[in-house]
């Protein structure tokens, strides 16, 4: 493999060397831009109207998070924590017989969690449907995911071939107890707002021999508990895209917390 | 403000805390983005990367151990710097210094992190002033020109002590197994 020495050097940082000559306007104008970014993840979020079918489309509300003026807290909470070196996230799947009894427990380990998922609800998130306005080309691979009578999927990924995944869009759900890992070496390469949701961009590497690098939107919406996650081999461009054009169903339907399987994984990956 | 001080109070929400931060670290985020993104990109690219550095600051504070803010803030610098080279379709600085390195069984992230301690260790070893010249160009990206005058030295002094960093740096990768060659040194 060719590899940089730049990459080579990462861990070689020259703790007594202090660069740059102090520039008090650029340090202003530095200031003035993460100072208003922080006002602004600071504004409460949107308080959706009555419960029922709400159909939010993303591009619809960029235009309308500029000009919304209601706002509430989110009734929910996702916490994302990368775990201390060394950490096997584990839980358990419980498998039970048609009386309820007991017929296994299998527990599932992560030693490689990149992330960490956890929730805090006081209530219960509803399922998420979705209908993609764009996607990437096929790549010729199987495309999982059925749509509903109406068009709306839950899942829907192009699983593609080789080393490729070239995108997968699912939802996790707030359930308060549950844990969900991202596997891999991740880092958070974006954070803010993405309309109306909070936003982050991750992208995790994998064996190389494996799985290319996964590129990972998360669109997060603790008011109504679900986070929307665009992921794939393909581009974080791609991923933006798909996410602009989607239009998100939140139903009536609720996702209650199932403690026989407290732990489970996003990421994209082949069995 | 101290440093402990400085991040618990960011930790806990404290904007004002975050401004003593940036007026203490910018130039030096700053300086170091601008080693790795000018030329080609411009300085309004520099303080956008430096003002999304210390936005991550605001959000990742608990990831900061107390000690380590000037070393978190290179590194975040370094990646922040590279992704909108990449993601501007621009060459990365220092493409060309690359070595090709080849060893038995199969390439993954153990062997990169391996690599990197290596790297580590082989730089260690180098005597004053070729490790921090080392440091300087490779993880801090300073042009050579810049390293000279810092140091007062020759600028054809410091390429020299440069490519025995790199020499040094090939030998105990091979000592340990690896089969190491320079690519377009």
């Amino acid at each position: 493999m060719k590899l940089s020495i730049f990459d080579l050097a990462g861990d070689c940082f020259p703790e007594d060397v202090m660069l740059g000559t102090k520039d008090a306007a650029m340090t202003a104008r530095i200031k003035e831009s993460v100072m208003k970014s922080i006002e602004l993840e600071k504004r409460p979020r949107r308080r959706s109207g009555s419960r029922g079918l709400r159909i939010v489309a993303l591009v619809a509300a960029i235009a309308a998070a500029l000009t919304a003026t209601a706002y509430a807290a989110g009734l929910f909470r996702m916490h994302m924590d990368r775990p201390e070196q060394g950490t096997v996230v584990s839980g358990t799947w419980t498998e039970r017989n048609e009386d309820g009894t007991v017929d296994h427990v299998q527990t599932m380990s992560y030693p490689d969690a990149g992330f960490v998922f956890t929730f805090e609800a006081e209530t219960t998130p509803h399922v998420v449907k979705f209908k993609p306005g764009w996607l990437p080309e096929h790549s010729g691979g199987p495309v999982f995911g059925e749509p509903d009578a109406e068009g709306w999927y839950q899942y829907l990924s192009d699983n593609g071939e080789g080393k490729d995944i070239p995108y997968v869009i699912q939802t996790m759900y707030m359930n308060e107890g549950k844990t969900l890992v991202l596997n891999g070496e991740c880092q958070v390469i974006k954070e803010g707002t993405f309309g109306d949701y909070q936003m982050k961009e991750i992208r995790c590497s994998y064996y190389p021999e494996y799985l290319n690098d996964g590129n990972y939107l998360l669109l997060i919406d603790e008011t109504e508990g679900y986070c929307l996650i665009v992921s794939g081999t393909n581009s974080m461009e791609d991923m933006e895209h798909i996410a602009r054009e989607l239009e998100v169903l939140v139903t009536d339907e609720p996702v209650d917390y199932n403690p026989d399987y407290n732990v489970g994984q996003i990421n994209i990956g082949r069995g | 403000m101290n440093e402990g001080r400085m991040l618990r109070r960011i930790r806990g929400g404290d904007s004002e805390a975050l401004g003593a931060a940036i007026e203490q670290y910018a130039a030096y985020v700053a300086a170091i983005a601008r080693n790795i993104v000018e030329p080609p990109l411009q300085p309004e690219d520099v303080e956008e990367i430096s003002a999304d550095v210390f936005l991550r600051l605001w959000r990742n504070a608990s990831d900061v151990q107390e000690g380590r803010l000037k070393a978190w803030l290179a590194a975040v610098t370094r990646n922040c710097a590279r992704d909108r080279l990449r993601r501007a379709r621009l060459p990365e600085p220092l493409a060309e210094d690359c070595l090709e390195i080849s060893f038995p069984g199969p390439e993954d992230g153990l062997v990169r992190a391996e690599l990197r301690q290596l790297a580590r260790a082989a730089v260690e070893s180098l005597p004053e002033p070729d490790r921090g010249i080392f440091m300087r160009y490779y993880y801090l990206c300073q042009k050579t020109d810049e390293i000279a005058a810092a140091l007062g030295m020759n600028p054809a002094t410091v390429r020299t002590r440069l490519a025995r960093g790199r020499d040094k740096l090939r030998a105990f990768l091979i000592e340990r197994g690896y089969r190491c060659e320079a690519v377009d040194f």
